[in-house]
């Protein structure tokens, strides 16, 4: 059974909470993914923003359970991100696991799960209308959607998977 | 790499170079590069054209820049390299903001 002998190509990322403060978190998983998954260069760009989004979400909204809504007083921005950073720097808890799966030679899929509560799905989204232009978040997702070839939220809102296509063709 | 804010000789203008990385990480010292604008009849240039990387972080940043500014101040997107301008354009932000290209 030649089938049998096939191997498929999966790997998996865990970054606990202390992993989750490093700012060089997201280059360094997509040079790991780059290489272990033979991923065109010219394919490297968008890569490292789908993964920039979607483990920052995960971070953001899963680990440290901010809340997106704080972002629309216009103070907001500012309230985020200072309590983002002093939540992350004593971040004892929570983890973001990545795992890659080779789909074929041109696409790979991309799992994001993190430790958090999840979230409520069918509002998500909601701000990726072109009304809500200048809403102050949402977009993390409307460029995730863009460049991915499939997006899916899975369990609690706690698990993204992706499809991505790792050539041009 | 990094925010660097200029003023022109004859104050009238502002420009703010972002080189290297457009993410949170910058958040503090895009923000000071333009909090101390308030003047009335202003120009602030976000020089894009060193911006290696940028995702949704900074355009909530530019979101906020925009607000901060309100009508004091025009804004202008200058020179952004073809990966930066895409994730503008996929943000429609190429409808809310000036680019020069």
């Amino acid at each position: 059974m030649i089938h049998a002998l096939e191997q498929t190509r999966t790997e998996h990322w865990k970054f606990a909470a202390k992993d989750l403060n490093d700012s060089t978190l997201i280059v360094g998983l997509v040079d790991s993914i780059v290489t272990e998954f033979e991923v065109d260069e010219v394919r490297r760009p968008d890569l490292e923003l789908v993964m920039a989004e979607v483990v920052n979400n995960a971070i953001d909204h899963g680990v440290l359970g901010l809340d997106s809504s704080l972002k629309k007083d216009p103070d907001g921005f500012d309230l985020y991100f200072m309590s983002r950073a002093a939540k992350l720097a004593k971040l004892i808890d929570g983890y973001v696991i990545v795992s890659v799966d080779q789909i074929n030679n041109h696409l790979i899929s991309i799992s994001v799960e993190d430790s958090g509560a999840g979230f409520d799905l069918p509002n998500t989204g909601q701000n990726l209308q072109p009304e809500n232009l200048l809403s102050t978040y949402g977009r993390g997702l409307l460029i995730i959607r863009h460049l991915c070839h499939s997006m899916i939220h899975l369990g609690c809102g706690n698990c993204v998977l992706l499809e991505f296509k790792i050539t041009t063709r | 790499m990094g925010v660097t804010a200029k003023r022109s000789d004859n104050g009238q203008e502002v420009t703010v170079c972002v080189a290297g990385r457009f993410d949170y990480r910058v958040y503090d010292s895009f923000k000071a590069s333009y909090s101390s604008i308030s003047d009335e009849g202003k120009q602030i240039n976000i020089d894009l054209s060193k911006t290696d990387y940028m995702d949704s972080s900074a355009l909530g940043m530019l979101l906020m820049l925009r607000e901060h500014v309100g009508r004091a101040a025009k804004i202008l997107l200058v020179n952004p390299p073809p990966d930066v301008m895409r994730v503008l354009a996929i943000a429609n932000f190429d409808k809310l903001f000036a680019i020069k290209k």
